[in-house]
């Protein structure tokens, strides 16, 4: 990635045009294409049912019509200062944003879809709770399935006390750096534990 | 370690701190951890949505283009019958708006002898349509 120049508090920062926009995607590199695929995959499963069917393509789409806008309008969507931030970190910027937005926007009584319910079992099946639901039960509820994959990732790091530190840490809100220095976790087991999990989660 | 969150918001933390995992990895282990992977697609899916959004732009300027000549074709208007007549009206609008210096002349209709008569009605339409032929009459009391 290309670093940004130095910003200068005098001026207004330069945002983006659209022919700008255009050569920052023909120049990305295939790193950072995978960086923002797997970004936006991440961003997508943590939605879950609140990305209503929105899949990560959906995600990328969104932010980058957004900025596209925001080129073209001042008031409306997503102004890249191009001088100040490179592209990628803005574009994972704005797919926070964005899944944020979707996240909040969100009300816990929509109607759940069946492939919202599937869930992966501890032998590897998929299974949909409504097979076995009598019509007359209420659909389970999605806390339930979250804590169903949460403890079955979990449970496929039995022997793996970083990764489990890790991923325990990480449910309460912890960032990569509060682990290092809150639980005094080396850098170097961070990120091998990170990358096991990563690993893992990904083949699921 | 307790956990204090709402299984839900536990999923969505551990899928966000994987999310910016990938963000802060260098090229160098992304293209090792990802080389048995399809190639991404994220350049196409970009160019896809800058296309969809020109390709929206353009149908709603075509629509606005469409709205405005129904607008100007769908009324009736005030026009004098012949052409002559109608050049002839459409040389003292000018010569009207030349003299208060509220207008600006397009290479078209510099030399009005040049322009057809279909050309004429049009502008004179469209002239009645912004009101302008109107203002035009009340000030010469016609």
């Amino acid at each position: 990635m290309e670093k940004p120049k130095k910003k200068d508090k005098t001026r207004e920062p330069a945002i983006a045009g659209r022919a700008d926009i255009d050569q920052a995607i023909e120049n990305l590199s295939s790193a950072d294409e995978r960086r923002l695929e797997q970004f936006a995959k991440f961003k997508i499963r943590g939605l879950g049912r609140k990305a209503r069917g929105q899949d990560d393509e959906d995600l990328l789409q969104e932010a980058i019509t957004s900025v596209y806008v925001g080129a073209e309008d001042p008031g409306h969507g997503r102004h890249w200062p191009k001088d100040e931030v490179e592209f990628v970190p803005f574009l994972m910027g704005v797919m926070r944003s964005v899944a944020s937005h979707w996240g909040d926007s969100f009300s816990d009584d929509e109607a759940y879809l069946e492939a919202e319910l599937v869930v992966e079992t501890d032998e590897g099946e998929l299974r949909s709770p409504l097979e076995d639901a009598p019509s007359a039960e209420p659909l389970p509820d999605r806390k339930l399935i979250a804590n169903e994959e949460l403890r079955s990732i979990l449970k496929s790091f039995a022997d793996d006390d970083d990764a489990i530190l890790i991923f325990e840490a990480w449910e309460e809100g912890m960032t990569s750096a509060e682990i290092v220095e809150g639980l005094g976790m080396p850098k170097e087991r961070l990120e091998a534990g990170v990358k096991r999990i990563r690993y893992h989660v990904r083949a699921r | 370690m307790a956990n204090s969150k709402s299984h839900e918001e536990q999923y969505r933390l551990v899928m966000d701190a994987l999310a910016e995992s990938v963000a802060e990895l260098s090229d160098f282990d992304l293209e090792q951890e990802f080389k048995e992977e399809p190639p991404p697609r994220t350049k196409q899916i970009l160019k896809a949505a800058a296309k969809k959004r020109a390709q929206t732009k353009l149908r709603a300027a075509r629509a606005r283009l469409e709205e405005s000549r129904q607008a100007i074709h769908g009324r009736s208007y005030d026009l004098p019958k012949t052409p002559a007549e109608q050049r002839a009206l459409l040389d003292a609008v000018i010569a009207s708006k030349l003299a208060s210096g509220s207008v600006l002349l397009t290479a078209q209709f510099r030399d009005r002898r040049s322009t057809s008569d279909a050309d004429v009605e049009s502008t004179l339409r469209q002239l009645d349509a912004l009101g302008i032929l109107q203002d035009f009459r009340k000030l010469k009391g016609l």
